[in-house]
């Protein structure tokens, strides 16, 4: 366990104690403005280096930690916190509606995963809100300038920068609480502006950052290399001709191509992101698909969007030069969150519009993606559940057998984009044992892995295991209900976060990808005797002496 | 508690300025006439103000919150109302929101029980509470159309006719009045009982909340307490909806207190949350349909962003590039 | 979604039923009073009546003069007591007649106001009004 973490048992213990209430300590008499800021060890990421900040150009570089008691800010930051909220206040009118609209009726104080794991009360979205919206109403407002303590306004101090890097970094922008809402306010929109402002001053991350330098120099995450990323893949390939008997094929950078394929990068480096990669390259060897992948475009998160709008429009603008450069017809799009969020929100109004393309068309079924045709990219899960639904995969459910399945629903595929039944149907069609978990935990309520957002962070583990309790509950529900041992996703950070979360709160169930269990029912052809699982795990009555069909 | 008295004394001591200015200062005409002609201005400017001021401010990007199924595949069901993909179902979409509280309804309380176990269940209590205020207040509103016209439009008198069905009472009780008077308590008490709402809750949100109880409370007193003769008031009225600058023959400063409170309400209304009321037909993650990827959306100062082009990146990598067998541009 | 669909509409069910059997009601209601006002009212009491005066003050009267009757009606119907004594000792007895024995001189005394002010009084749905009896 991670030494910046509680240990289970003693969390537990914190949640025995303060049951049935989600508040964590006595509140009487107290108002949220004398509550204490405190950074200690598993609540905060460690600051963006000096060396990240400056190659990606961002102001304020130098070393500091949250814990310190002067962090450095820059003179004039006051100024420089007020124009740039005017500016975004006259740039986005979502930003000037959620700090106006808000009557606090606290709809939305019990549905963030982090004040559920917290009980802190500013953890509740309205309160992470009014962070801000103190400081603009006493900035901005004419009323709530003449009577301060009628309308909760306050001065913009050291002291608030603090409260805000630290509330703005405990909310993974998964858009749960503006479900809820009955004005529609989107406390990720807020975060979103929050961390834009805080990074005007170099108020930063560094699980952020150096990803988004990374990003910007090799294409992906992780800063690997063109010719590291290419051996990668092509190790991925000797696994499944060892696991399978089959050589896939996969080309990089190759022009004319029909199809370009874009994947978070954690698919082609973690574990267990690693296992579903191998599952999109036999669906593409299995389906004779024509397509390519690029080193350049190597990336299909982005970490931009934890930072500001101009950073995620200069990573995303990659995927469409990248498709140009190369001559694709259309993108197609591999299993991730965020990823997601800005391809089928942001994408095309930043980097479109995307005319050298053509309408995404299926080559295998001649199905014409209606709902791409302008962004011209298409997620995975569609393009899989329609070669499904036409019959064109021969697959054998059985080989999941091993399997007791459950399915996550990833915060921005579906409150960003809305996609909820076609990765179940694909799911149902590769494995035999499926259970939704409770009602309030999944599709359009589900629960963040309590890391999204760029806090994947090893120094952040005590609030990502009390961020993810939430989901990590819901899971051991279907757990003890029906055995449930293997939770699937389609994103790339879940895939990251969620083996941690598990080992921590439900020991025994493992994490897998959609198209992991796609890739073990894919009966190839030319395949020798399957007995095991992408993973090398054994596959239920695959083994020696099991009959074979 | 300081957040809740202050308020409270606001409005007592704002109910009492009419009370003096009329039985002692014999301020009828500033009361009757200035004030409510000024406050309706300020009502009305305020709300085109800031209406005008959000709708001048771009949206960039198109952000619904989908809460179902989004348009995809034939055959895979969409849910039209919580992920439209045109401007119709995205209007129902607010329709929804604006008449029915849609998002309200999902309401749930979330409680930690042994184990740790987190257990959700439903609370349609704000989603009831919210929506008898808000509906009860309209009705009130609209029935007072009674003192604008001659003879109110036929729709809003069948209104009237069925709020006062319940006829217990000399002159006949007027449910809406009742029922706004229990729900802005209820919301009231909510804000005490819940802690979590008690530490959200700021003094402007306990204001509205008394300004409407005691102009529900004076409204409610002249009908059916401390009688209030109607017909200088009907005269009154009807004068100021003809914009007659006449002075009020004499009323019952009980009626000076009502109306100056609802004089209060409207100047703060424009300046405060309670725009909301406004603000709930433009919020961009209700009121914009999820098809972005079908049909691009414009953003108006999409700004110009120097990226890392394909070339830079061959030139810093072609040898590594070229080893690994990877096609380049340049060789 | 479902849910919400089906709470939404049973709601607008509910509602139309009730404002339908409502507006049902109202409009039987209107008949029967109809019918009533063919019946001749019943002759005053023997009580001795001071008509040079009204009961009270005719800015109270303005205010109140619904409660009042109301209240008289209540007393004569319910209680029996039939007799209302004013503040200096004068009689009257409890019943609309009484009113009207001086108001009605002026078929639109109670009409001018009422319909001025849209307040519609319930006394028309069984006695009969000043307007039909002077026609």
């Amino acid at each position: 366990m991670s030494k910046y973490a509680l240990k289970p048992d003693e969390l537990k213990k914190e949640f025995e104690q303060k049951k049935p209430r989600i508040l964590k300590g006595d509140l009487a008499g107290k108002e949220w403005w004398d509550l204490p800021v405190e950074f200690r060890d598993g609540n905060w990421c460690f600051p963006g280096k000096p060396e990240v900040l400056e190659e990606i150009g961002l102001p304020n570089p130098r070393k500091w930690a949250a814990t310190d008691e002067d962090w450095k800010l820059p003179a004039g930051w006051e100024n420089t916190i007020r124009d740039g909220m005017k500016s975004r206040l006259k740039r986005f009118r979502s930003f000037k509606l959620f700090m106006d609209t808000c009557v606090r009726c606290g709809a939305c104080a019990d549905k963030c995963h982090f004040f559920l794991g917290t009980g802190d009360p500013k953890n509740m979205p309205v309160l992470r809100a009014e962070l801000i919206r103190s400081v603009y109403r006493n900035d901005f407002t004419l009323l709530s300038k003449l009577l301060k303590s009628f309308s909760g306004s306050r001065t913009l101090t050291p002291e608030v920068i603090k409260e805000w890097h630290m509330y703005f970094n405990q909310c993974t922008e998964c858009r749960r609480c503006s479900v809820f809402c009955p004005m529609g306010i989107d406390t990720a929109e807020i975060t979103m502006m929050a961390r834009e402002l805080l990074n005007l001053i170099g108020v930063n991350n560094n699980w952020i950052l150096a990803p988004v330098a990374n990003c910007n120099r090799t294409g992906n995450h992780l800063g690997i290399e063109p010719h590291t990323f290419e051996q990668n893949i092509m190790s991925l390939v000797d696994d499944i001709e060892e696991l399978t008997g089959v050589t896939v094929n996969p080309t990089f950078n190759r022009k004319g191509a029909e199809i370009l394929f874009i994947t978070p990068s954690g698919d082609v480096f973690g574990d267990p992101g690693v296992y579903t990669m191998m599952g999109y390259l036999l669906l593409f060897h299995h389906i004779g698909l024509d397509y390519t992948i690029s080193t350049y475009a190597s990336e299909g998160g982005n970490f931009g969007m934890f930072t500001s709008n101009e950073m995620m429009k200069k990573l995303n603008a990659k995927m469409y030069h990248e498709a140009k450069r190369l001559g694709v017809k259309w993108i197609l799009g591999g299993e991730c969150g965020h990823m997601w969020r800005v391809v089928h929100q942001y994408m095309e109004t930043m980097n479109g519009p995307a005319d050298f393309l053509e309408e995404p068309v299926s080559p295998i079924t001649g199905t014409k993606f209606t709902n791409a045709k302008s962004t011209r990219m298409v997620h995975i899960a569609e393009f899989t559940a329609d070669l499904i639904k036409h019959g064109k995969l021969r697959l054998d459910p059985k080989r999941n057998d091993h399997l007791r399945t459950t399915f996550h629903d990833s915060c921005n595929i579906a409150r960003g984009m809305g996609m909820f039944d076609e990765p179940r149907y694909v799911l149902n069609k590769v494995c035999n044992v499926f259970h939704e978990m409770p009602e309030n935990t999944i599709r359009e309520q589900t629960f963040c892995c309590g890391s999204g957002s760029g806090l994947n962070a090893e120094e952040f583990m005590d609030m990502r295991m009390r961020g993810g309790f939430p989901r990590a509950n819901a899971v051991s529900y279907v757990r003890e209900k029906h055995k449930v041992d293997s939770l699937v996703t389609i994103c790339a950070i879940d895939r990251a976060s969620l083996p941690t979360l598990m080992r921590y709160w439900n020991p025994g169930v493992n994490v897998y990808g959609l198209h992991e269990l796609v890739g073990n029912a894919l009966v190839m052809e030319g395949e020798k005797k399957r007995t095991e699982d992408l993973r090398e795990d054994p596959m239920a009555g695959f083994g020696e002496g099991a009959d074979d069909e | 508690m300081k957040k809740v008295l202050m308020p409270l004394v606001m409005v007592a001591l704002l109910a009492l300025v009419p009370y003096l200015g009329v039985a002692f200062g014999k301020l009828d005409y500033l009361f009757g006439v200035v004030i409510p002609y000024a406050a309706v201005a300020i009502l009305l400017l305020g709300i085109l103000f800031r209406m005008v001021d959000w709708l001048r401010r771009p949206v960039p990007f198109r952000i619904p919150t989908t809460c179902g199924q989004e348009k995809s595949l034939d055959w895979v069901r969409q849910d039209k109302l919580e992920s439209p993909s045109t401007p119709w179902q995205a209007a129902l979409r607010v329709l929804s929101e604006v008449l029915l509280f849609r998002s309200l309804f999902r309401n749930t309380k979330a409680e930690l029980h042994g184990g740790p176990k987190l257990a959700y269940g439903s609370d349609k209590w704000l989603w009831l509470g919210g929506l008898a205020f808000h509906w009860s207040l309209l009705v009130v509103v609209l029935r007072h159309s009674r003192f604008f016209f001659e003879e109110p439009p036929m729709p809003l008198q069948v209104l009237e006719n069925m709020d006062r069905f319940l006829d217990v009472t000399v002159p006949a009780l007027y449910l809406s009045g009742l029922v706004a008077l229990a729900a802005a308590t209820f919301l009231v008490l909510r804000r005490f009982r819940d802690e979590k709402v008690r530490i959200i809750s700021l003094p402007a949100d306990f204001f509205p909340l008394f300004l409407i109880i005691g102009i529900v409370i004076a409204g409610i007193s002249m009908r059916y307490f401390d009688k209030v003769n109607v017909m200088p008031v009907k005269a009154l009225t009807l004068g100021l909806a003809g914009f007659s600058l006449d002075a009020p023959s004499p009323i019952g400063s009980l009626f000076y207190v009502h109306l100056f409170l609802v004089c209060v309400l409207f100047v703060y209304f424009p300046f405060s949350k309670l725009m909301h009321m406004g603000g709930i037909f433009l919020s961009p993650t209700r009121n914009l349909p999820n098809n972005s990827r079908e049909k691009r959306h414009v953003n108006p100062w999409n700004p110009d962003i120097k990226f890392r082009t394909y070339a830079e990146y061959e030139d810093e990598f072609r040898e590594k590039m070229k080893k690994a067998g990877l096609p380049v541009e340049k060789q | 979604m479902s849910k919400f669909l089906r709470t939404a509409v049973a709601f607008f069910i509910a509602i139309a039923v009730f404002a339908g059997t409502w507006l049902f009601m109202q409009s039987g209601h209107g008949t029967a009073a109809a019918a009533h006002a063919a019946v001749p009212a019943a002759a005053a009491r023997v009580v001795p009546v001071d008509s040079t005066r009204c009961i009270a003050q005719t800015e109270w009267m303005r205010a109140h003069h619904m409660q009042l009757l109301n209240q008289w009606r209540h007393d004569s119907v319910r209680e029996g007591n039939r007799t209302h004594v004013t503040r200096d000792g004068r009689m009257f007895d409890k019943s609309l007649n009484t009113c009207l024995g001086c108001h009605a001189s002026n078929p639109m005394f109670c009409f001018m106001c009422h319909q001025y002010a849209n307040v519609k009084p319930t006394c028309w749905n069984c006695h009969i009004s000043p307007m039909e009896s002077n026609k």
